[in-house]
This record gives structure tokens, C-alpha cells and sequence, in this order.
């Protein structure tokens, strides 16, 4: 019987779905697996909210030894795993975050050169797990229906996604969860770019209670790694054990989050706050006036010698084949 | 100008530490430090004022303070150490400098030289990250590509620079202060 | 050796060499260095955790505003901003024994408005109301104390970077977390001026006021001349104040915008030369330096406890202790407090609540009122040694040539530590305190 010492550290806390089932889904189902056999046995040390490793740094946290199990996440990880925050690079796709999840999951498995090169470059092997965040919309202190809605009016958002905005005469503003509510308040900004299961937990409806319906899509922020020096050591048993917990984890992850998704919409319209519909002829107006929102991210990863173009043209072709096409081939230009 | 005197001018180094060339070279890094901190309080000021009136934020602002801050802090950290600034208790080293003065410097030295030593140690492990950054531009960055993006290496190459020169003040002072304890006990 | 044990020597060997003269940031580096060492028994990731450590613990946004904050607070001062406001402050309380401590206080719970962080407000008055109480006659280390203590106010009334990180963690609204603070704030502020009040009446040694009754100023000044004195203050705080509510910036901004505005000022009063500038501009840079480098140390530490697991084993201890719902936040409070003295606030807020949330929601707790009450048993941890960041803080500011002692100011803090305590015990036992305004 042999026992494996394991660091597994997050940056966000675990009131994030992805961290919480980390702990509550993950652990325990490679734990379970490992029991079926009883010839391993893991030594987990759990490290979440940045107590361990800062969000931002889990990369080079991996590369150097310091966490040997975590998120892969190329939204908050752009430099180095920028590969993985493709969805971004695709925004007004579908709001299905399970099916997201899967075209990209494909895409990237499907892909010459694509996760066999994140690996190679990062140290860190993706094991699955991965996970979309629901629907991004527009949460702002008025109603907002038409692009002229948005001309002159201030929104907080994280790089990746303000730059959705250009085209539309709104202004974007950097924040975060950390500072949306209290900025939103004073006047900072007027509303900010969110998803409404992270928006109605953290009431952002006291102060900006019109969430509009713009449907940029769910968007993939990335899944589950361990590093290599560590997974190189691992019997095949023990790798399939923590493939198959990958899986338990999306799965009890988008569970939780589809549930979550109703009730917060549900709770958004019970606590002063009012759903908008953005209009449609408006929305296609805005997709087709905005600059393509792949050319930088495509020469990015092109820099990186990541198989670009073919990874977005697999997930663009994964989606059509479940039925989505999106309003505009940002590819075909 | 009688207010001055509220300031105690701390940019003078204590009298025991020597002078010369690398003192110079750590007056330079803390001069352009110095600098810079003008230089941020520009740059959010004209983030606010541009985001208020002109619906024109800057961008990129968080990423460049947040690259401003380790930058400041590490070209002046060596030049902090020398002056004093640098927070440790005195309530041992007061004892000492009654009783047994020779004991102090000696205290003085051993704290002083794990101090060298211990950032030596984090120069050297950091150095091959400074090499990584300016070989791989493409992986080595703050921002997101599309909207903002600045190269980690010249960030790297400060800090490194901090951290050696502060390692070798620390030695510096290890070095005077095994002096004055041999001068102590003559 | 386990985890938990390793946590416990390197708590013991922290405060050895603390108080034997060591650097604090060189001692919190070393000890993280060789507790990660010891628990992961490989050396290369003990440096590595070094040097990611100096790569990212300060690469914040909200470290980026401390120079700015700093700068402020000796603009004010050396403009002889500060030195105006104070001697109108000293004619009106002339009579009051710790008149001027009680000034500070109130000025701190304005400035408490305009900052959400308690370095901030640290920074600023050590530089504006220590040199001017020593110059009215109050010991040093009453002068350190009342500004120490009275920093815990920026955090306490909104904004407050801590309550929004605890709105974060627990899913609380941020908007009524500042509310809830208000009363317990006010109640603080007033319970400091009470207890200098006390402290001047029975304990002068301490606060060094009876000579000031004897050495009274000979001319009085007009009111005139008062409001003269008190306008370029005036005008900064209604200047920063305005730009956070009127939404123009942030509190974190605010320390650009108040710097800029400081440093206008000043130009507009004649009182900068090019020298005395380079000089503030210098001495921001070494206590800013001075500052971070700390934190630094202070982030490795707690990431090395993290890893021992000696928080989680604590909060478990806590919550499988049988205790009932009262006992169990009594104990929470009190590890809080504990950890207070080793960890900066948000590390220990980090480590804790996600042990003590799930039950203590489970025993429908207010989680309200708990976020008051664990703000302000964070906070003591300010005041309280061998770790703490506010005492560093006036220490750094001081200056070098300072002959305060780093053990002096924990000591005039400690009144004022022990005045929190009080006011947490109300808290816990007049929940309404937290949850009026609501
Ligand atoms: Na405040
Ligand atoms: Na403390």
C-alpha cells in the first residue's frame, strides 16, 4: 500500500463553484476510486482562496512544485494557458455551458498539437474537468434594449470580456466581483459585465437591478491539471482514477450551477430586480459591427506556436454539428 | 521653511555603513524610484480624469500599477535597508548597546549576513525565471491579448536587480559590523 | 514532525528572533523558507515558493495606491497642513487632557471615509498627528498608540476592503456589511476618546497631557484665523470625499487623487521647495518599500501555515468541540484573535471562514453581525505583537531617525487593543449594534 502526499491549492475561494466541488466532488471521488483497489492511498493538503497559491500564479505554482493539483485556467492564466480561454476569443455563442465545455473538451483532444502542446509547455497535464461559466450578460442601474442604450455608459468587466464592448460607444471599465458592488454604488461605473450566478450571490441587484439579456454566451474558463513531474509518477490505475473524478466533477459542477442558474433568475425578479431582453435586431447590429475579437487572440497563441485558427475552427464546428451556429463566422474573414 | 524639520531627511545613509561606488548605484536605482512613484500617481489621475470627463479610461492601468509597485519596491529596497528604514525591534539590541556593545554587533553581523544569504539565495532562483521571460516574450506577460498587454521581463530584470543589491547590502553590513565588533574588542 | 507542529516552532521561533533585532520581513521569509523546507522536505521548492512569493504577493492593485497614500500623508505634513488643523484642534481642547489624542481620533474616523484600508490611514497620520502631539507636550508613546489604534477605523467604517472580502467569502451583501459597521465604528471611536479621557484623568504619565494645561499657548487665535488654518484640510478631505461619492474614483484611487490634491495644495501654500519635495518623495519610497517588503514576508508565512495545515486543524478543533452555537463563536473569535498576532487580516479571514461558515450558517447565525464581529477581532491583530502591520506601519513612517521603539508603539497601542476587545464583547452581546441600521 502506498501513500501519495498532494498539494491541491486554488486561487479563488471555494464560494466558487469550481473550487467548492474540488473539495466536494473531486477529492472524494478519487479517494473512492482509489479504495476500489486499496493499493494507494492519497495525502491531500488543501490550500483554496490563495492561501497557497495566488490567483494568477498557479502556472508557475505547477511548474515549480509548490501545488501538484489544481485549476488549468486561461482566463486567469492568459500568457500561459491562453490556449484554454478560447470561448472568449467567441463571444454571443450558445448559453449551454455543459455543451461549451464539450465542444471546447473536443476541440482541444481533436486537435493536432493542442493540449499535447500546453502540456509540453507548461508542465501541467490536463486531466479533464473542465468547466464553462454560465451566460455573461449586462447587469446596469437602467434598462438596456438598444446599442444607443449603451453609448456614454461605464461597465466594469475584466480584460477578456470589455473588449465586447467596442463598437457600441460603452465604455470599459477593469474591476472585479471584489469591487463591483461599491463602484457600481458611487457612480464608478454603471453596471458591469457578469453572469447572474455569480451577480445575484454577490446582490448586485441592490445597485444595478436591470440584468439584460445580451446573451454573449457561457464561457469555458478552463479544468482540471495535475503536474507532470507528479502524474509521471502515477501507476494507470491511479491516472484513471483521477480521469474519472475529472468527470464526476464537471458533472456534479454543472449540476449545482444549473440549479443555482434557475434560482438566481428566479431570486434576481424577487429582489427588486427586473430581466430585460436586449433586442435582437440590436444584438446582430452590435455582432457584425464588432472588431473581430479573434485576431489577437489568435495571434497570441500563433506566438505561442499553438495550433490557433484549428482549435477555434474545431469548436465553431463542434457546436455547429450539436446544432448552434454562431451569427457571424468570425473565422470566415 | 520651518515646517521642514517634520521630515527627518532619512536619505542620508548611517555614518558606520562606507561609501563609494555601490552606494551610488543604489542612490541611481532609488532616485528612479523615487521617480516613478510621480510617474503612478500621474498615471492613475489621468485614468480617472480621462474615464470621468472624456469617457476615455486608460488601458491597461491596472496591469501598469501593478507593475509600477514591484518595481518601486525593489529598486528602493536595497537603499531602504541602508538608510535604516527597513522595520526590526529594538528592545534586544538597546539592551545590548548598554551592556554589552561587542555582543550587538555581533548579533548585528549574524542577522545581517542570513539576511545576505537568504536573498542570495532567492537571486539565484530567480535569475532563470528573468531568462525565461526575455527568451519567451509570448509567454511571459501581464494583460490580456486584444486589450492590454505589457512584457514581464523588464519587470523580472528590476526585481532581480533589487534583490542583488540588497543581498549585497546586507553583506555590506554583516562586513561593517564584524569590524566594529573587532574594533570593540581592541 | 507533523504539520502542526511545524507551525508551533516556527511560531516560537519567530518571536526569538523578532524581539532579538532580526529584520521582520527577513524573519517571516526565513522562517516560511525553512517551514516549507521542513514540511515538503524538498529544497527546491522551498526556494521556489520564495521566489513566487516575490513575483506575486505585492502585485496587487491595492499595494500599488500604498506609495500614493503614503505620499499624502507627507505632503500634509510637510506643507504644515497637518500642524495648522492641529493647533486649532489644540485651542479647542486646551483644556482636555489627551485633547489632541481625541482630535485624532475624530480625524481618523473622517479619513476612515475616504480609505478602505488601515495602512492607509496609519501612513498618513504618523506623519501629520504624531509629530504634532510630541510638539504639544504627549509622551511618544501615547502619540504612536492613538494613531495606531485608531487606524483599525479605516477598515471598520465603510468603504472597508476587509468587509468586502468577507461580503466575497460568505456570500454577504457588500452594501449592508458597511452599514453594519457604522455603529460598532462610531461606537469605537467614541469608547478611544472616553478611554484617553480616562487614561489623561487617571494614568497622565501614560498620556503625558498635565504639562499641557501649564504651557498653554499665550495668544489665542481668531475665528478667522481658525477657519484660515483649517481650510486647506478642508478643502482635501471635502476633494477626496466627493470624488468617492460623487463616483469619479475609487477608494483605492483615492490615494492619487488625495496625493495630487495634497501636492497642490501645498504648491498653491507656498510651503514645498524642490529640496523638501525630493526629500518627501524619498522618504515615501522607503517606507513604502519598507511596507511591502514586510508583506512579502508576511504573505510566505501565511502561505507556509496554509500549507502545515495548522489553521485547519485549529478551526476543526473549534467546530468538533461539542460546543453549542454561542461557544463555537467564542472560540472563533479567540483563534482569530490568536492568529491575529502572527497573519495579516485578509490571510486569516481566508484561512478561517471557510471552516466556520458552513456550520455556523447551518446554526442560523447572522451572518451580518458575525461579519462585524470577525472584522474586529481581525483588526485587533493590527495592534497586537510580534505581528503587527499597523505598529510596522507607524514604524516605517516614523523614519529611521525616529527614537521610538518599535516595542514602544505596541505598547501605547495595547489601550487601545484592549478598548477593541471591549467593543467586540458589546457587539457579541448587543447583536442590534451591528444590525440596526439595516
Ligand atoms: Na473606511
Ligand atoms: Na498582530
Amino acid at each position: 500500500r502506498q501513500t501519495i502526499r498532494l498539494t491541491v491549492a486554488t486561487g479563488h475561494p471555494e464560494v466558487f463553484l469550481w473550487v467548492k466541488h474540488l473539495k466536494e466532488t473531486f477529492i472524494p471521488a478519487v479517494d473512492a476510486e482509489l479504495a476500489k483497489t486499496g493499493e494507494v492511498e492519497i495525502e491531500w493538503t488543501q490550500g483554496y482562496g490563495g492561501t497557497i497559491v495566488k490567483l494568477g500564479s498557479e502556472t508557475e505554482a505547477f511548474q515549480s512544485g509548490i501545488i501538484d493539483v489544481g485549476q488549468m485556467s486561461g482566463v486567469f492564466n492568459p500568457a500561459t494557458m491562453g490556449l484554454l480561454n478560447m470561448t472568449y476569443a467567441m463571444p454571443f455563442g450558445p448559453a449551454d455551458a455543459r455543451g461549451v465545455t464539450a465542444a471546447v473538451e473536443k476541440a482541444l483532444a481533436d486537435t493536432e498539437g493542442a493540449l499535447a502542446g500546453l502540456e509540453e509547455a507548461t508542465d501541467v497535464i490536463y486531466i479533464g474537468g473542465g468547466i464553462a461559466i454560465d451566460d455573461y450578460n449586462i447587469a446596469s442601474v437602467k434598462p438596456l434594449k438598444t446599442i444607443a442604450d449603451m453609448d456614454g455608459v461605464k461597465f466594469g468587466g475584466s480584460g477578456p470580456n470589455l473588449g465586447w464592448l467596442a463598437g457600441t460607444g460603452a465604455v470599459g471599465v477593469q474591476g472585479s466581483y471584489v469591487t463591483f458592488y461599491n463602484d457600481i454604488k458611487t457612480g464608478v461605473y454603471e453596471g458591469n459585465i457578469g453572469w447572474v450566478t455569480a451577480n445575484v450571490p454577490a446582490k448586485l441587484q441592490e445597485v444595478a437591478p436591470y440584468w439584460n439579456d445580451v446573451n454573449f454566451g457561457a464561457m469555458y474558463i478552463g479544468g482540471l491539471g495535475v503536474s507532470k513531474v507528479v502524474w509521471d509518477t502515477f501507476s494507470d490505475e491511479t491516472k484513471a482514477a483521477f480521469r474519472t473524478a475529472a468527470t464526476a466533477y464537471t458533472s456534479a459542477y454543472f449540476d449545482e450551477q444549473e440549479a443555482n442558474y434557475e434560482a438566481a433568475r428566479k431570486k434576481l425578479g424577487e429582489t427588486g430586480g427586473t430581466i430585460v431582453e436586449f433586442e435582437r435586431a440590436e444584438r446582430s447590429k452590435w455582432i457584425a459591427a464588432l472588431p473581430n475579437p479573434t485576431t489577437a487572440w489568435m495571434a497570441a497563441a500563433d506566438a505561442r506556436g499553438e495550433p490557433a485558427r484549428a482549435v477555434l475552427e474545431a469548436y465553431r464546428d463542434n457546436l455547429a454539428a450539436t446544432g448552434f451556429t454562431f451569427e457571424r463566422d468570425y473565422l470566415a474573414e | 521653511m520651518a515646517d521642514e524639520a517634520a521630515i527627518p531627511r532619512d536619505d542620508a545613509p548611517p555614518p558606520h555603513v562606507p561609501s563609494g561606488p555601490f552606494a551610488r548605484i543604489i542612490g541611481a536605482m532609488n532616485a528612479v524610484g523615487t521617480l516613478w512613484i510621480i510617474g503612478l500617481m500621474v498615471l492613475i489621475n489621468a485614468d480617472i480624469i480621462g474615464r470621468s470627463f472624456v469617457n476615455r479610461p486608460i488601458a491597461g492601468v491596472a496591469e501598469l500599477v501593478t507593475f509600477s509597485i514591484v518595481g518601486i519596491v525593489f529598486l528602493q529596497l536595497a537603499h531602504t535597508l541602508r538608510s535604516g528604514s527597513m522595520t526590526r525591534s529594538d528592545v534586544l539590541l538597546n539592551l545590548l548597546e548598554r551592556r554589552a556593545p561587542r555582543v550587538r554587533f555581533m548579533v548585528l553581523a549574524l542577522f545581517h549576513l542570513i539576511g545576505g544569504l537568504l536573498l542570495a539565495l532567492v537571486a539565484w532562483k530567480y535569475a532563470p525565471s528573468l531568462a525565461a521571460a526575455w527568451q519567451h516574450p509570448e509567454r511571459n506577460f501581464m494583460g490580456n491579448p486584444g486589450f492590454f498587454t505589457v512584457p514581464q521581463w523588464p519587470l523580472y530584470a528590476l526585481v532581480l536587480l533589487g534583490i542583488i543589491a540588497t543581498a549585497i547590502q546586507f553583506l555590506l553590513l554583516a562586513w561593517s559590523d564584524v569590524h566594529a565588533a573587532r574594533r570593540l574588542s581592541r | 514532525m507533523s504539520g502542526v507542529e511545524i507551525a508551533f516552532l516556527s511560531i516560537g521561533v519567530m518571536l526569538l528572533l523578532i524581539y532579538s533585532g532580526m529584520h521582520v520581513a527577513i524573519a517571516l521569509i526565513l522562517l516560511s523558507f525553512g517551514g516549507v523546507w521542513l514540511l515538503r522536505g524538498n529544497f527546491d521548492i522551498a526556494s521556489n515558493m520564495l521566489v513566487l512569493a516575490f513575483k506575486d504577493a505585492i502585485a496587487d492593485y491595492i499595494f500599488g495606491v500604498v506609495p500614493l497614500f503614503v505620499l499624502m500623508g507627507l505632503l500634509v505634513a510637510v506643507a504644515g497642513i497637518g500642524r495648522d488643523t492641529f493647533e486649532v484642534a489644540a485651542q479647542v481642547f486646551r483644556r482636555v487632557v489627551g485633547g489632541l489624542g481625541i482630535a485624532t481620533v475624530a480625524a481618523n474616523a473622517v479619513f476612515a471615509a475616504i480609505t478602505g484600508i488601515s495602512i492607509a490611514s496609519a501612513a498618513v497620520f504618523t506623519k501629520v498627528a504624531v509629530p504634532e502631539m510630541m510638539r504639544h507636550g504627549y509622551t511618544p508613546r501615547f502619540s504612536v498608540g492613538v494613531v495606531a489604534g485608531s487606524s483599525v477605523l479605516g477598515m471598520l467604517l465603510p468603504p472597508s476592503l476587509l468587509f468586502i472580502l468577507y461580503g466575497v467569502l460568505t456570500e454577504q451583501s457588500v452594501g449592508s456589511l458597511f452599514i453594519a459597521g457604522i455603529i460598532p465604528g462610531t461606537l469605537l471611536a467614541l469608547i478611544y476618546c472616553v478611554g484617553i479621557l480616562a487614561m489623561g484623568r487617571f494614568w497622565p504619565s501614560f498620556v503625558g497631557g498635565r504639562q499641557i494645561a501649564t504651557s498653554e499657548p499665550v495668544r489665542e487665535m481668531g475665528a478667522a484665523e481658525m477657519a484660515g488654518k483649517l481650510a486647506p484640510i478642508v478643502v482635501l478631505v471635502a476633494l477626496v470625499l466627493g470624488g468617492i461619492y460623487g463616483g469619479f474614483f475609487t477608494p483605492t484611487e483615492a490615494g492619487a487623487a488625495g496625493a495630487l490634491g495634497a501636492l497642490l495644495i501645498s504648491l498653491v501654500k507656498r510651503r514645498l521647495s524642490l529640496t523638501s519635495f525630493w526629500q518627501v518623495l524619498v522618504q515615501t519610497g522607503h517606507t513604502t518599500s519598507s511596507i511591502c517588503f514586510l508583506i512579502v514576508g508576511a504573505s510566505l508565512y501565511s502561505r507556509m501555515l496554509a500549507m502545515s495545515g495548522m489553521p485547519g486543524w485549529l478551526g476543526s478543533w473549534v467546530v468538533e468541540s461539542g460546543l453549542g452555537v454561542t461557544g463555537i463563536i467564542v472560540a472563533l473569535l479567540l483563534v482569530v484573535i490568536l492568529l491575529g498576532t502572527i497573519l495579516d487580516s485578509a490571510s486569516i479571514m481566508l484561512l478561517t471562514l471557510p471552516i466556520a461558515i458552513p456550520i455556523l450558517m447551518g446554526m442560523q447565525v447572522d451572518l451580518i453581525w458575525l461579519g462585524v464581529l470577525m472584522v474586529i477581532a481581525v483588526e485587533i491583530g493590527l495592534l497586537t505583537p510580534p505581528f503587527g502591520i499597523a505598529v510596522f506601519v507607524v514604524k516605517a513612517t516614523m523614519g529611521p531617525d525616529s527614537k521610538v521603539t518599535l516595542n514602544e508603539i505596541f505598547a501605547g497601542a495595547a489601550p487601545f487593543a484592549g478598548m477593541m476587545m471591549l467593543v467586540l464583547v458589546l457587539v457579541f452581546l448587543f447583536p442590534w449594534l451591528a444590525t440596526a441600521l439595516i
